[in-house]
């Protein structure tokens, strides 16, 4: 946690400096940096995952559930970190579309379950 | 009252007493489901020896058909039919031995139990599923880019929701197919009170009463499965769907209709209270004079064994009332039996909603806790309705019974 925090301040100090100097390898130095750092977040990542699927078990809640809330969520990170990105190099359109992407495809995970609860839905109204 | 009214009185009450009486003599001397009546009164005219009160209803039960009855009763669930008291009238006259009342109580509630146990799963899934979605609502909420987060936490409700539906549509089932369940069992109940109520004598009441109570049974579960179902299934559907967006939202309406089941629920109670009371406080005095004027006339009347026939006559009608009132008891008994299991189910799915929306309040998001409160509120109703068709449906029993020995007990 630490040497993210460490690594984040001196990057970003670094960055005020290059972006003035040598602009062009601005954005590479903060996709690497956000690399860096996503790397070092997995493994403590990891053992959230398996903490939350733990109490879901202990819950008895099925795993396609839990499959797909995570999923989600995880669409969600990867896709908003890279639309945050393209955005950081002055390109808001690349990174709308990296968002809409992101909807598209949880809409996609979404599927059968919107399906299943329309079917619940329909089939509780008379006629 | 001048003399001319009291005579035409009289007249009247001579003509009904000689109807009955005609009816009482042509069910004592066979033909009819009434011809439980004829061994008895056979053998007393035969033999010279006294009858025992226990041979009289032994042989009128012999003689009552409650295949009806008991096709129905086989018919059941095992687990239902097991906890039911069993249709063994003799037994429940002469031994005492009817409803278990006591048995019955702890039998439904270690059901209650067992549900809930069942269903804690169902707590534990939807109390952790609101938890994570707090959870992740709160780490996505942390990126700015919160739009994509939105959509993942939304499709976290929908699964949430989804269990909560699943659930909510066995129930579905469940209540509706114990309301089948309940009008099956007092359309095979009701042409055997009627017989039995036309045994004691009150011809006129069974008359009344037969079609009377057909018609409502059929017409509260026609109300409740046609009307008051759906009204409920479509105000849960709408709960859910308001829930999900907030450009749509149908709270208002989904409130509206539920009030409205509940308004036409107490009016139907309401009103088959008032009829079937106001019958039953009429016909009975009537039936009851004119059983009188018939064991009078049979008596005065009929020469050498008028008076034998009359206090047959007598025996008889007892022996109707014990075995009226034995099945009224067992109706009661099957019908809280009946209801008891699906009632202890719906209970405890209830139970489990409410805690679940109670706990995850504080966290989860307010879509999640306004939908799953929607559905426990239409849960709340399935159960109001169906308590409700079979608290009429004992009440009409209790009339009928009550009726009968009204009847009797004038004579």
């Amino acid at each position: 946690m630490m040497r993210v925090v460490g690594l984040g301040i001196v990057v970003s100090v670094l960055l005020t400096v290059i972006r003035k100097d040598i602009p062009p390898i601005g954005a590479q130095v903060a996709a690497a940096f956000v690399v860096t750092a996503l790397l070092m977040l997995m493994e403590p990542l990891a053992g959230v995952v398996r903490a939350f699927a733990e109490l879901a078990s202990g819950a008895g809640v099925r795993t396609v559930y839990l499959a797909l809330v995570l999923k989600a969520v995880a669409i969600a990170f990867i896709t908003s970190v890279g639309a945050e990105l393209s955005r950081d190099a002055g390109e808001a359109a690349i990174g709308s579309v990296v968002e809409l992407t992101g909807k598209v495809f949880i809409l996609l995970l979404a599927v059968p379950v919107i399906a299943a609860i329309l079917d619940a839905l329909v089939s509780l109204l008379p006629g | 009252m001048s003399l001319d009214t009291r005579r035409r009185v009289i007249i009247r009450a001579a003509a009904r007493a000689f109807l009955i009486g005609s009816v009482i003599l042509a069910v004592a001397l066979g033909s009819l489901p009434g011809a439980l009546a004829q061994t008895g009164f056979d053998r007393l005219h035969q033999s010279q020896t006294p009858l025992t009160p226990e041979e009289i209803v032994s042989s009128q039960i012999e003689q009552l058909s409650l295949e009806d009855l008991d096709t129905f009763v086989r018919a059941l669930d095992p687990n239902v039919r097991e906890a039911l008291p069993p249709l063994d009238l003799k037994r429940m006259i002469f031994e005492g031995e009817g409803v278990e009342w006591g048995a019955l109580g702890a039998r439904i509630a270690r059901v209650f139990l067992d549900e809930v146990s069942l269903n804690l799963s169902l707590l534990g899934q939807l109390i952790v599923l609101g938890v994570f979605c707090a959870l992740l609502k709160t780490i996505a909420s942390s990126t700015r880019s919160s739009e994509v987060a939105g959509v993942a936490v939304l499709v976290s409700l929908l699964a949430l929701l989804y269990l909560a539906l699943s659930a909510f549509r066995s129930v579905v089932a469940t209540a509706s197919d114990t309301l089948d369940q309940m009008v099956g069992f007092m359309l095979a109940l009701l042409p055997v009170l009627s017989t039995m109520l036309a045994a004691v004598g009150a011809v006129s009441t069974a008359a009344i009463f037969h079609p009377l109570l057909y018609a409502t049974v059929t017409g509260i579960a026609a109300l409740v499965q046609n009307v008051l179902f759906p009204l409920v299934y479509i105000s849960a559907a709408l709960a859910v769907i308001g829930s999900l967006s907030k450009e749509f939202p149908v709270k208002q309406f989904s409130g509206l209709l539920r009030s409205g089941t509940v308004l036409i629920l107490g009016f139907a109670f309401v009103a088959f209270f008032a009829v079937v009371q106001a019958r039953g406080a009429i016909a009975p005095i009537a039936d009851g004079l004119a059983m009188r004027t018939a064991k009078l006339l049979t008596g005065a009347f009929i020469p050498v064994v008028g008076g034998r026939i009359a206090d047959a006559l007598d025996v008889i009608v007892g022996g109707s009332v014990l075995i009226k009132n034995a099945i009224g008891v067992f109706g009661m008994g099957a019908i809280v039996v009946i209801t008891a299991f699906p009632i202890a189910k719906i209970f405890s799915i209830l139970t489990i909603f409410r805690l679940a929306t109670a706990l995850v309040e504080p966290i989860a998001d307010e879509r999640l806790v306004q939908a799953m409160a929607g559905l426990s509120g239409s849960l709340t109703l399935l159960l109001a309705g169906m308590i409700t068709a079979a608290l009429m449906f004992f009440v009409g029993i209790t009339v009928v019974v009550g009726v009968g020995n009204a009847t009797a007990f004038i004579r």
